[in-house]
């Protein structure tokens, strides 16, 4: 039992981390590598606003989630739209290139120091069953389903998510029905920073804030791509499927096997069905 | 019939200039000098290797660091555990290589683009934790060591020794990759990167030419990687991240994409960069956090370089270089002239 609860919790951070990564997929077809660096950053920037700002954390996490969004959108205007138009392979390498300079801005920021996170409730709790629970796993359950239940309602009834909807599913028709393409695509980045800090809040709250977080973040490549790059639903399954394997491998087979598992469920989803568990089946470039 | 070299007179006299700067500069150059031409040497051959792939066949691989991984380990395991002799390890490891392209390339058949790129970086984690758990298995720590090669009665153990190797290995791969391209499969790479259906309908077997781009690249890349451990005497896991793989990446995007001379040049640039940047910091005697963190900035300035070659010159030194001789070749005028006779 104990067991399934370290899935569940594991579950969510990457499916936290993965929505971010999709949002950003779905509306401008980048892959974005500086994810994983971006979620770094984020994780240092909430410890420095926890410690600067007196009061309630939620405040000062409120007020780091607001500042991966506006990082979110600046990145867009600054870097990836100036390569509109530019082949795959550059745009790839550019958020690979942003990843590298995040990671050092947040080294030589914050010096590598190993943090954590205070949420302002931390205590341990014993449930029936023998399971024992903590709060920050509490609130990290409670955080992704609020979290997806936002994003969902977000692109079902807000304008702009619609639009975002309407742009993913055909660009050139969304820019003659009158939506403003880029400010759409801004929104998506920043929506996707925005995720990224939640997740990053998430694993600095219950793991731990150092330059290792890196690690954890890029395993989202592999549920995003296991669940269908272009599919927000497909994330929630897929999450927990590499979550399981992933714990299963290092308790049971071999502990170093963790770093792997991920990506050997993602080249054998990208074997037999490449659009992933429930993206768009047309969305794949093939020869 | 103009060997094209040595066409013209002033190109002649680059070429001798050229030629006689790589003999006379083991002579001049400091032991530390001449290390870093070594890494140089090394990084560009495996730069050749992956712009091979990305730049001409345009498939993007993110899993050169493994495949170079590969050849180190390949020989530490058959030179170090079986003993086997330095010119039999070479072209092995470059079968081993061949092996693991064939792998890597054939999701090649059905990816395009950044799944490809995802795939690859895949198969780098699945290479990576293999050798970790070898490395492990077999008790080496730190990595496994290699004793120096021996080819006949001769020692390679110095860096004077190794430059005229490397320099040898260089000018032959740099010959060999130009030919290939030159020849069918390079047309037929060319043709599938800018339009792979229309390359299709001209009868090219895009399957076939895909993985044999990767298959060439990773065998030259893993004997590159052989090589490297040769030279640092050591085989270690550690060595080989996808950082590595992003600095090769840094060499063929600075370099420019699709062209052999550009991944030298690119290889020179960014090997140079840490090292240029450690004698900046050595010199005006820079303490505190900058020299602490100094990866950290060494990394930062990569990406900033990646980021600007990008988006000011996408195609890289290569192109500037061209755009130069241009200027060179037909100042004092702005234009070629209308007609042209010779090439």
């Amino acid at each position: 039992m104990q067991f399934l609860i370290s899935v569940i919790i594991l579950g969510c951070i990457y499916a936290v981390l993965a929505a971010g990564f999709v949002v950003i997929y779905k509306s401008s077809r980048i892959l974005n590598f500086a994810y994983s660096d971006m979620a770094m950053l984020a994780a240092y920037l909430a410890v420095t606003l926890t410690q600067l700002l007196a009061g309630p954390p939620i405040i000062a996490l409120s007020i780091c989630l607001v500042m991966g969004f506006i990082l979110g959108v600046a990145i867009y205007a600054l870097v990836i739209k100036p390569m509109a138009g530019e082949p795959i392979f550059s745009t790839i390498i550019i958020t690979v290139a942003l990843g590298i300079v995040l990671n050092a801005i947040t080294a030589l920021g914050w010096g590598g120091k190993m943090e954590s996170i205070p949420l302002g409730w931390s205590q341990y709790y014993l449930l029936p069953a023998g399971i024992r629970m903590s709060s920050t796993e509490f609130i990290i359950i409670i955080a992704t389903i609020v979290f997806f239940i936002a994003i969902f309602a977000f692109y079902r009834f807000a304008k702009i998510g619609k639009q975002m909807r309407a742009t993913a599913e055909n660009a050139l028709l969304a820019s003659q029905r009158g939506i403003n393409i880029y400010f759409v695509t801004a929104f998506a980045w920043g929506i996707g920073f925005f995720a990224t800090a939640v997740a990053a809040v998430l694993i600095g709250a219950n793991y731990q804030v150092s330059l290792n977080l890196g690690h954890v973040a890029i395993k989202a490549f592999a549920v995003a791509l296991v669940g269908g790059m272009d599919s927000v639903e497909g994330i929630i399954p897929a999450a927990f499927i590499v979550a399981a394997t992933e714990l299963i491998a290092s308790n049971y087979i071999n502990p170093r096997l963790a770093d792997a598992i991920p990506f050997i469920i993602m080249i054998i989803v990208l074997l037999f069905r490449p659009w992933g568990l429930l993206g768009t089946e047309e969305e794949i470039e093939r020869v | 019939m103009v060997i094209q070299a040595f066409d013209t007179p002033f190109r002649k006299k680059c070429v001798a200039i050229g030629i006689l700067i790589v003999i006379l500069f083991p002579f001049m150059a400091s032991k530390y000098l001449i290390h870093i031409a070594n890494l140089f040497a090394i990084a560009s051959i495996s730069a050749m290797a992956l712009n091979l792939l990305c730049g001409n066949a345009g498939l993007l691989s993110l899993g050169h660091a493994g495949f170079m991984a590969l050849g180190a380990y390949s020989a530490a395991i058959m030179g170090t555990q079986f003993g086997m002799p330095f010119f039999v390890v070479v072209p092995l490891t470059a079968i081993v290589g061949a092996i693991w392209g064939l792998i890597a390339g054939l999701p090649s058949i059905r990816l395009k683009g950044m799944y490809l790129g995802i795939s690859t970086l895949g198969i780098h984690y699945v290479i990576v934790y293999v050798l970790s758990e070898y490395q492990f298995y077999i008790g080496a720590g730190f990595g496994i060591p290699i004793a120096d090669p021996k080819i006949g009665p001769f020692t390679l153990s110095n860096e004077k020794g190794w430059y005229w190797v490397l320099c040898i290995m260089v000018w032959m791969c740099g010959i060999f990759i130009t030919n290939v391209l030159r020849s069918k499969p390079g047309r037929a790479w060319t043709a599938i990167h800018n339009r792979d259906i229309a390359a299709e309908i001209m009868g090219i077997n895009i399957g076939y030419y895909k993985v044999l781009a990767f298959v060439l690249s990773t065998s030259i890349a893993s004997m590159a990687g052989c090589i490297y451990a040769y030279y640092t005497n050591v085989a270690s896991v550690t060595e080989y991240s996808f950082g590595l793989t992003i600095s090769y990446l840094a060499m063929i995007i600075v370099g420019g994409m699709g062209s052999v001379l550009g991944s030298i040049m690119g290889a020179f640039l960014i090997t140079l960069v840490p090292f240029g940047l450690m004698s900046i910091v050595d010199m005006l005697g820079i303490t505190g956090v900058i020299k602490e963190y100094f990866f950290s900035i060494q990394w930062g300035i990569f990406g900033l370089i990646i980021i600007v070659f990008l988006l000011v010159e996408p195609l890289g030194l290569a192109e500037i270089w061209r755009r130069i001789r241009a200027y060179f070749m037909l100042w004092p005028f702005r234009y070629k002239p209308l007609t042209i006779t010779k090439r």
